[in-house]
């Protein structure tokens, strides 16, 4: 097998997203809320126990938080929301609604905006629906992770595999319009025959949004531990590469265009916010580990609920923080922009930074393009479709030219033979 | 007969095979002495060098002067040198040996006399030196030192009762060594009333005071004000500081007949104070110059490029300042289409080769790439022109060539008999011709071998080690060239040579090590973005073949707003990792791939 087929630019153009979707994601607004009803055995999320006073002592926090980050954002109107978690849908109808009406207080969000809320099956119920379509909330991003029975057990998930189904039945006659699933692949136990089920069940399920996750074992969870010990093996990389491959083909057979590595959409219906992320947008962030990118200063609130909602409480710094520089900033742009099935397109960027990223990268996407690293695109360059599983390798490979200040006049990049070049130069 | 002002002299040198004990002996002298200070002391304080430090080898000679009142109440002062054991930097125990009368001679106790013991031992007594012999190491559980007396006595002669058994670990013995050094080396033999006479043996260069030039007076006197000149070249120069050698410079007003010291005399650069050229004044004429030395000849010749293209100016100006400490070091610019612009280099070995780009690593951070190894071939061409090759891409095409011829050397090994038979027919099979047998004493064998130096200089020494547990040691020296059936053996990644893996082999031998090359570069080059075919080829006939298969995944799944710092730091890493790599076409190969020839086991 050739793995890596030359990509086929017309599909490429199709992957997305639209400009319309991109020029749309203005400005995000994360909310972070860290509860969970159980702790499942791959996460690493900032998330604990849920409790009555652990939430009221959150949302107090929280308050302090959004009267803090309020005015630094006056006059900036928000085109999405995220609510993540953590499990967003954990919170009951009446602290959700606190909840929302705190943001909503504090930052102007515009009529059209994108708002989602991280849902786990097992907590979709309609007088929850309610509460959050009374928010605003307008699509809805449920963690299914898979359709089987024994790979949920050994995720730790406490749904069973019918449920996102009825999840889903039940969150359409609520209204909603946007539904996304997430599922995970290349874990332990799973493999391509079980995750070609797991397709099936959740394509029959119609949803308008896939996310679609290779695990990673995270040290200090008790799956990643126990991968890391060699105490469960994980699929190997080739079988890993296959089934991304293979869902990829699968869901573009189905009408959605993977326009982000791990995303996939029906048309229109890319997520917006995530998409603040990926063209380096500003957000505004809230919550324990909610990271933002405010004005050209990356933050970092503090992981842990407890150390984050104490030095709100003390009124001392909930973050760390990170000013970015030129080349920082070009370095991120090639590098999220790169994980996009459009790739980098100047008109994504001002015509100030995106000259920027040219002066850094420019001699780079030239080497890049002439290996075949690189595919033109609209107006910027994209990864090969082929080469997406493997993009980090390119991402680094860009990185590392753009160090290399000047090239002699061989170039770093030698193309053609050995016809011997008057080697030694008279003694 | 010695002039009696030169009476309470001594210069002798320390000389041993590698790991002996030639440093630790140097200690235990300088404490006995009272040299220095007992805080300045540290094991093997003469190598001063990091890398001598770390190695726990000694790379350089070492001149130190010290004072002793002897058991007769007589006060000497005494010149020691220590010098390296490994065959790389033999020429060093050469000129070291040129200051003195005297040479002690070292034997492990539980080694006994391997082939550096010979071969120093036999430079020594060319050059008319008294030799004292000393068993070390008898403090060890293991030592035989009866055995290693009897070996002694068989080669020098010297009676197996009369050499001192010491352990230059403990000290013991080393006092009564330190007498007999006394008692047994003459004092030197110099005129301090003729005119001037003064042999370079080593040269330095210090930031402050330019060309330092390590000397041994042999007739007359050197000060400060003198006009000096160098008779090989014939400038003249005025000496502004002379003086002895200790851990630092130590000035005197003069040095006289007899005495090793430094001369600094405003000399810029080291090839206007040649070592092995004499010192003169400036007015003397008629002078009979002092013997100087064989030059040496590097033997092992590679390409080192800088990785990062920009570095090249910065590798030229490094090379330039360790050629002025080091003089065996040669090298010229050369181009490479895989690598860009670089410098062909000559080093003694490949030990030396690994200092120098160790060195420049470390003292001048430039990471490098050294190509291939190869040694000199002289190539005569159907049209009569004689080429001299010592870069395999700049073979020119086999049709052209009439005859090549590639260097032997006279190589004697020594082993206990048990591994005789092992090694010869390493011997053999790396096309040594058989010169000779002969036994030490019963045990110990010395068995001599012409064999291309090409087939010795890149693994023959660890392959020896492992095929005698350690036990056969190994000496030789260049013995001209032989008419050899060379090929020029091509490495193509996918499908473009790389000029700087060229290897010239023996036509016998070219499928195995195209095979074994191609093998040993798919363990080096790692999995990529695209696969990599690895091909091994004479001319445009392809003799071997890999293919490294592309890598599959390197991607990060997930990254939304918290991931996107850590995603960066991450890449940053992956990206210090391209840098040390070379792109070439398509195929990225790291620096340790260039060097692949000498890990390819054979
Ligand atoms: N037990 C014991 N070990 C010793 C003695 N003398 C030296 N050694 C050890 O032998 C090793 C080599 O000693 P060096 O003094 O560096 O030997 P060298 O001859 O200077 O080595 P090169 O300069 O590399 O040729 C060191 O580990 C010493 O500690 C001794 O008398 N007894
Ligand atoms: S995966 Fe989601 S539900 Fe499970 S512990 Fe993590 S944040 Fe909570
Ligand atoms: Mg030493």
């Amino acid at each position: 097998m050739e793995p890596h087929p030359a990509s086929d630019p017309l599909t490429a153009s199709r992957l997305g997203p639209s400009v319309a979707a991109r020029a749309a994601a203005r400005r995000g607004l994360y909310v972070h809320v860290p509860f969970c009803a159980v702790r499942c055995s791959y996460c690493d999320f900032s998330s604990g126990a849920l409790s009555a006073a652990a939430v009221e002592r959150y949302l107090a926090a929280m308050a302090l938080e959004t009267a803090r980050r309020a005015p630094d954002a006056r006059g900036a109107v928000f085109t999405s929301v995220f609510f993540g978690g953590g499990t967003p849908s954990a919170l009951s109808a009446r602290h959700f609604t606190r909840l929302a009406a705190l943001v909503r207080g504090a930052f102007a969000i515009a009529d059209d905006a994108e708002i989602t809320l991280e849902a786990n099956p097992e907590s979709v119920r309609a007088p929850l629906l309610e509460a959050w379509a009374t928010a605003g909330v307008n699509r809805l991003s449920m963690g299914a992770q898979s359709f089987d029975a024994e790979e949920l057990e050994g995720l730790g998930r406490i749904h069973d595999a019918a449920r996102p189904g009825e999840a889903f039945a039940l969150a359409r006659a609520h209204g909603f319009r946007r539904l996304s699933l997430d599922l995970m692949f290349g874990f332990p136990g799973n493999d391509g025959g079980r995750l070609a089920r797991t397709l099936d069940r959740a394509l029959a399920l119609d949803p308008e949004h896939l996310s679609a996750y290779c695990y990673i074992p995270e040290p200090g969870t008790p799956l990643g531990d126990r991968v890391l010990r060699r105490d469960v093996a994980l699929p190997s990389t080739d079988a890993q590469a296959d089934e991304y491959a293979m869902l990829t083909a699968r869901l573009e057979a189905a009408g959605f265009a993977g326009y982000e590595t791990s995303n996939f959409a029906r048309a229109g219906a890319e997520a917006r916010h995530n998409l603040v992320y990926w063209l380096r947008r500003d957000h505004m962030a809230l919550g324990p580990s909610a990271h933002g990118l405010w004005n050209g200063v990356r933050f970092g609130n503090h992981y842990a609920f407890e150390r984050w909602a104490a030095s709100l409480e003390a009124d001392a710094s909930c973050d760390a923080t990170e000013i970015e520089s030129a080349r920082s900033r070009a370095d991120e742009i090639v590098m999220l922009g790169l994980r996009l099935g459009c790739g980098l397109d100047a008109s994504d960027h001002p015509a100030t930074r995106w000259a920027d990223v040219l002066r850094r990268y420019g001699a780079a996407f030239e080497q890049g393009l002439a290996l075949g690293r690189l595919e033109p695109a609209r107006d910027g360059v994209r990864i090969p479709r082929a080469h997406r599983f493997v993009a980090d390798d390119t991402i680094a490979w860009l990185m590392a030219a753009a160090d290399r200040p000047s090239r002699g006049p061989l170039g770093d990049v030698v193309r053609g033979r050995t016809d011997l070049t008057p080697a030694r130069s008279a003694p | 007969m010695s002039d009696p002002r030169l009476r309470l002299i001594r210069n002798f040198s320390i000389v041993a095979h590698i790991d002996h004990g030639k440093s630790t002996l140097a200690d235990r002298l300088l404490e006995i002495t009272h040299t220095l200070p007992p805080q300045q002391m540290k094991a093997q304080v003469l190598d001063d060098m990091d890398l001598e430090r770390e190695k726990g080898i000694t790379i350089k000679s070492h001149a130190i002067a010290m004072e002793y009142t002897a058991k007769s109440g007589d006060h000497y002062q005494l010149n020691l040198i220590d010098t390296p054991g490994h065959v790389d930097f033999t020429y060093e125990v050469s000129r070291s040996l040129a200051a003195c009368e005297g040479a002690v001679l070292v034997v492990d106790a539980s080694q006994g006399i391997e082939a550096q013991t010979l071969s120093n031992y036999l430079l020594a007594r060319e050059q008319g030196l008294t030799v004292v012999g000393a068993i070390n190491k008898v403090d060890l559980q293991v030592a035989r030192p009866d055995d290693a007396a009897l070996e002694i006595e068989h080669v020098t002669k010297i009676p197996a009762e009369h050499v001192l058994r010491i352990s230059a670990k403990t000290g013991l013995g080393v006092e009564d060594l330190l007498e007999q050094i006394i008692a047994e080396i003459p004092p030197p033999s110099g005129d301090p009333d003729a005119p001037l006479r003064a042999l370079i043996f080593d040269s330095k260069f210090d930031q402050y005071r330019g060309v330092v030039a390590l000397v041994r007076v042999v007739d007359g006197r050197i000060a400060p004000g003198d006009a000096i000149r160098f008779l090989s070249t014939g400038k003249i120069y005025e000496v502004t500081e002379v003086g002895r050698l200790r851990l630092k410079l130590d000035p005197l007003p003069a040095l006289t007949a007899g005495q090793v010291g430094y001369v600094v005399a405003g000399v810029k650069s080291v090839g206007e104070a040649r070592v092995g050229d004499t010192i003169a004044a400036a007015v003397a004429h008629d002078l009979v110059p002092l013997p100087g030395f064989r030059e040496v000849k590097p033997m092992v010749f590679s390409g080192l490029y800088p990785i990062e293209s920009d570095q090249y100016e910065s590798l030229k100006e490094a090379l330039g300042k360790l050629v002025l400490n080091d003089a065996s070091l040669i090298y010229e610019p050369e181009t490479s289409v895989a690598l860009g612009f670089g410098f062909r280099c000559g080093f003694l070995g490949l030990l030396h080769m690994e200092i120098v780009q160790e060195r420049l690593r470390r003292e001048y951070q430039i990471e490098l790439i050294a190509t291939t190894p190869s040694v000199e071939f002289k190539v005569l061409l159907e049209s009569g022109e004689l080429k001299v090759v010592d870069n395999p891409s700049q073979m020119p095409p086999a049709q052209t060539i009439a005859v090549i011829e590639e260097p032997y050397v006279l190589a004697h090994v020594l082993t206990p008999g048990e591994y005789l038979g092992n090694i010869m027919k390493l011997c053999q099979d790396r096309r040594g011709i058989f010169v000779g047998l002969e036994y030490l004493e019963e045990k110990r064998a010395r068995v001599g071998y012409r064999l291309p130096l090409a087939e010795i200089v890149l693994d023959f020494y660890d392959r020896l080690k492992s095929v005698s547990r350690g036990y056969a040691s190994l000496d030789y020296e260049y013995d001209g060239d032989r008419e050899g059936d060379m090929v020029k053996l091509d490495i193509l990644l996918n499908g473009e040579t790389v000029d700087a893996l060229s290897t010239i082999v023996h036509r016998d031998k070219a499928y195995t090590w195209g095979a074994d090359l191609c093998a040993k570069l798919k363990e080096l080059i790692p999995k990529q973005m695209f696969q990599v075919a690895i091909q091994a080829a004479i001319g445009s006939k392809i003799i071997a073949r890999e293919t490294q298969g592309a890598m599959r995944k390197n991607v990060t799944a997930k990254c939304y707003g918290g991931d996107i710092t850590r995603k960066r730091k991450l890449l940053e890493k992956q990206k210090e990792g391209k840098r040390r790599m070379k792109q070439i076409g398509t195929v990225e190969v790291p620096q340790e791939a260039f060097l692949a020839v000498l890990k390819v086991e054979r």
